[in-house]
């Protein structure tokens, strides 16, 4: 029940912690900055603020005992389930993190015109806040899982 | 050992969860090669060093540009895998027992993540940019092989 506790915690903070982080600057071009529901980025960045939300709110029903956690979702066991659905997300946070945010013209570069107008979008610390509660929410999911007991202990 | 495995496994026709899947897969795969987005460029917000004229240029989901590589280019491949393993169950290179074929319980999850990843880059809103035929070829392919996952979990019995 701790464990389960302590699940919920991190997972309510992270939950939370994306959410907010959504409403930062993601993107910051040219001077300006756009967040996560912002025009261009809306709905693909919002993604993990939805998932967010979505674990932090029965993350924080759970502690107000309110909600309980299915036996079952998806065909999976809940923590696993959860740990999936996570790591997913942190995996999307990370692949946004490694490609181009912007347009690069690569198939031009040989006729001469190498323009790549992503060096001047930079990420801006709603990217940075969302990843963090992403790789939270995977924490809190896999503090959900049952502990396996070392044999001959 | 697990019983809705060697049920389907016993059958000699493939059973339509297992079609879906692998037709689904290998359409992704074609699709993902096809023009993704379509822009013209001409003093547009993207190229403003570009002063006249219109050029039309197209991104699939292979390319580094609008966030599409890695992310699109995971699901189709995450998608690819799906069928390739289910068509070497089917033709009986991999045991359905084998830990690889025993991944098939994350499907529905994967799967479905996959269709609102691509889902979310065929909605954005990128002005001059608009999807092209890659990306309704990939949203439909990912949308059937996440119906496909779904249907082979009703098939296996839950």
């Amino acid at each position: 029940v701790n464990q389960r506790r302590h699940a919920h915690v991190v997972l309510a903070a992270s939950g939370a912690l994306t959410l907010a982080g959504s409403l930062l600057p993601f993107y910051e071009i040219a001077g300006s900055t756009t967040n996560a529901w912002g025009r261009g980025l809306f709905p693909l960045m919002t993604l993990p603020a939805l998932v967010g939300a979505t674990f932090g709110t029965l993350a924080g029903l759970g502690l107000a005992g309110r909600w309980r956690p299915p036996e079952r979702l998806a065909g999976l066991a809940w923590p696993s389930f959860a740990t999936l659905v996570s790591g997913l997300t942190l995996a999307l946070m990370l692949g946004l993190l490694a490609g181009a945010p912007g347009a690069t013209f690569r198939p031009l570069a040989s006729v001469n015109a190498p323009i790549d107008t992503s060096s001047a979008i930079t990420r801006g610390a709603g990217f940075w806040t969302m990843t963090a509660g992403a790789a939270g929410l995977l924490a809190g999911a896999a503090l959900e899982r049952p502990r396996r007991r070392l044999k001959g202990i | 050992l697990d019983r809705s495995s060697d049920r389907s496994s016993d059958r000699s026709r493939a059973t339509p969860g297992e079609l879906v899947g692998i037709v689904a897969g290998a359409a992704l795969a074609v699709g993902s090669f096809l023009p993704f987005y379509r822009g013209s460029l001409g003093g547009s917000v993207l190229a403003p060093s570009i002063v006249a004229g219109s050029l039309s240029v197209t991104w699939t989901a292979w390319s580094d540009a609008f966030a599409l590589f890695p992310v699109l280019p995971a699901v189709v491949l995450t998608g690819t895998w799906i069928a390739l393993r289910l068509a070497l169950v089917r033709i009986g290179v991999l045991a359905t027992t084998s830990r690889v074929a025993r991944t098939r319980r994350y499907d529905v999850t994967v799967a479905t993540a996959g269709a609102a990843v691509v889902l979310a880059y065929v909605a954005r809103d990128l002005g001059p940019i608009a999807p092209d035929t890659g990306a309704w070829l990939v949203l439909l392919s990912a949308a059937a092989v996440a119906t496909g996952a779904f249907l082979r979990s009703l098939e296996a019995g839950g």
